[in-house]
């Protein structure tokens, strides 16, 4: 399902802040959002089962926390963030035939990546380690051990997910046909073989 | 001295199309791939030759079914034009998406989920594939058919795994060193654990270890209490080819546990910090070491006195079912093992033939 920053983690929506916010804002949705996501855990009998997500949960919120109070490295979050949503509208509005297409599309592939991997994964295991965020979310080693593997999967899948409307250039374009999809799936759960 | 001219190079098609029509029938996405690179034999501005030894492995060793389906499939005009387009092509290649999908259903077929994901997830797919297979599934688990539940589960569960973000090698149950380990984090102060009380509570257990976590479980959570004991039980066997081959195993641990079962209770009544305090020892150097000795059911040929950690990674790489039926135990305040834990009335058990006759 896409998430309705498209793909590109919007931490000011995540924090309910307007275009021109304020540090205080940020330190006070912040603190509210924390506080709420930790009395959700803490009501959660399911809580341990759900271990990934929560702690995806925290993670974002002390991401936007971390780099939007910080009023360089929110502008150039932001910055880098429009610049590569830029990047992928230029380059869908290539024509597939264009000699510019290539090219483009490994500029924006390269955008796209270091910008998952800086604000989706880097900056958060930094903000766990930040001491606000410690004593607000109770990061810990122990957290930042799991969310490792949990934040690799998660720049992953959100890559994965922006790739998923882009044109396609690596391969000709599917023609799924999904009831043949469900008859394959069938046969091959009840032990048959189905060749299409 | 005589100028030489460089000759064209001439491409063998018909080898293209039975080293193409090879790749998918093994659900081979490295080779496919290998086959459109730069340096691809079929490269008419590559220097590599088919014709080489080393290429060997390119071609399928026997006739089967699933190559000769493939090859009918690249043979296909329009196939055959794109694959032919591409090679002449200098830049990145686009593969014709049929012989993507045909690759991906034939690595699920053959259990080679990491090839189908990645076959899927360049199709977009995979995610789809997933629901999919989950709702024939479940369809299967409505009119009892728990072996073909679990084959769809255990494809849907394969199907999660991303390669791009896990490289290395699929086991039976994903990042079954940490789950597995973390399952029996907290030290269990009585014999019968809440856990193991309740059947229902135990499937669950089970079946958040063996389909990486929560979201599977999920669409399990209506099935009445039979079905789920009946499906976890499939799903166990599943994963675990030599689930029947461990059993006895199994049984033989039983046995040799059974004579402690009072002294586990007294050491167990103890807190870590009394025990490390206590001047008498309750277990004997030699009933250590008759204990020290199951691990060896578990995780054969491990080394003596590794510690429950190390046995539990190994049992469940090998057995996943089976990480739910065994518990941590102090033998001293500074030893742990690993022991059978059976429930006595749990149907699951019982369907798992774990109950020593």
């Amino acid at each position: 399902m896409m998430t309705e920053d498209l793909g590109y983690i919007d931490y000011r929506t995540l924090l309910d802040l307007q275009d021109h916010y304020k540090p205080a804002d940020v330190i006070r949705t912040y603190r509210k959002k924390i506080k709420q996501l930790m009395v959700q855990i803490s009501e959660d009998k399911t809580a341990e089962d759900h271990q990934d997500r929560y702690l995806l949960l925290m993670a974002e919120l002390n991401a936007a926390y971390y780099i939007l109070r910080n009023r360089a490295l929110g502008e150039q979050y932001i910055q880098e963030r429009e610049e590569v949503v830029a990047l992928e509208k230029e380059w869908r509005a290539l024509d597939t035939a264009d000699p510019g297409f290539d090219a483009l599309r490994r500029r924006y592939d390269q955008a796209l990546r270091s910008f998952l991997a800086r604000y989706m994964e880097e900056l958060i295991l930094e903000a766990g380690r930040d001491p606000e965020c410690v004593e607000h979310s109770g990061w810990g080693p122990a957290h930042e051990r799991l969310a490792g593997r949990v934040l690799r999967q998660f720049r992953q899948q959100r890559y994965h997910e922006i790739h998923e409307r882009l044109p396609y250039y690596d391969i000709t374009e599917p023609q799924v046909d999904w009831e043949e999809r469900s008859r394959f799936a069938a046969a091959l759960i009840s032990g048959g073989q189905h060749n299409g | 001295m005589a100028e030489t001219v460089p000759t064209e190079k001439n491409i063998d098609y018909a080898l293209l199309d039975r080293c193409l029509a090879a790749a998918i029938a093994c659900g081979d996405i490295v080779n496919l791939r290998f086959l459109f690179l730069p340096a691809s034999p079929f490269r008419r501005d590559s220097s590599e030759d088919i014709s080489m030894s080393k290429y060997a492995y390119l071609l399928a060793e026997e006739e089967s079914d699933a190559l000769e389906a493939a090859l009918r499939l690249v043979q296909q005009a329009e196939i055959s034009r794109q694959v032919r387009e591409q090679l002449e092509k200098k830049g990145p290649p686009q593969l014709p998406w049929e012989l993507l999908q045909a690759l991906a259903d034939n690595a699920l077929r053959l259990g080679k989920y990491t090839a189908a994901s990645q076959a899927y997830e360049l199709l977009r797919t995979r995610r789809r594939m997933q629901e999919i297979f989950l709702d024939q599934a479940d369809a299967a688990l409505d009119r009892g058919a728990y072996a073909e539940g679990a084959r769809g589960y255990k494809i849907a569960a394969g199907l999660q795994y991303d390669y791009a973000a896990f490289p290395e090698a699929l086991p039976a149950v994903l990042n079954y060193q940490e789950k597995a380990v973390t399952l029996h984090g907290k030290y269990p102060v009585v014999l019968e654990g809440e856990t193991l009380s309740d059947d229902r509570a135990l499937c669950r257990s089970s079946l958040l270890f063996l389909l990486q976590g929560a979201d599977f479980i999920q669409r399990l959570e209506n099935r009445d209490d039979e079905s789920l004991i009946q499906f976890t039980a499939e799903m166990i066997r599943c994963l675990d080819p030599a689930w029947d081959r461990f059993v006895p195993a199994f049984q033989e641990a039983c046995r040799l546990i059974s004579p402690f079962a009072e002294l586990f209770s007294r050491i167990n009544s103890y807190t870590q910090e009394a025990l490390e305090v206590l001047l008498e020892e309750i277990f004997s150097d030699e009933e250590k070491e008759t204990l020290r000795g199951i691990s060896q059911f578990f995780a054969p040929g491990i080394a003596e006195g590794s510690a429950w950690q190390l046995v539990m990674r190994t049992l469940a790489y090998y057995h996943p079912g089976a990480v739910s039926f065994v518990r941590r135990q102090r033998l001293s305040a500074s030893e742990e093992i690993l022991i059978p834990a059976l429930p006595d009335t749990s149907r699951l058990a019982q369907q798992l033939g774990l109950f020593p006759l």
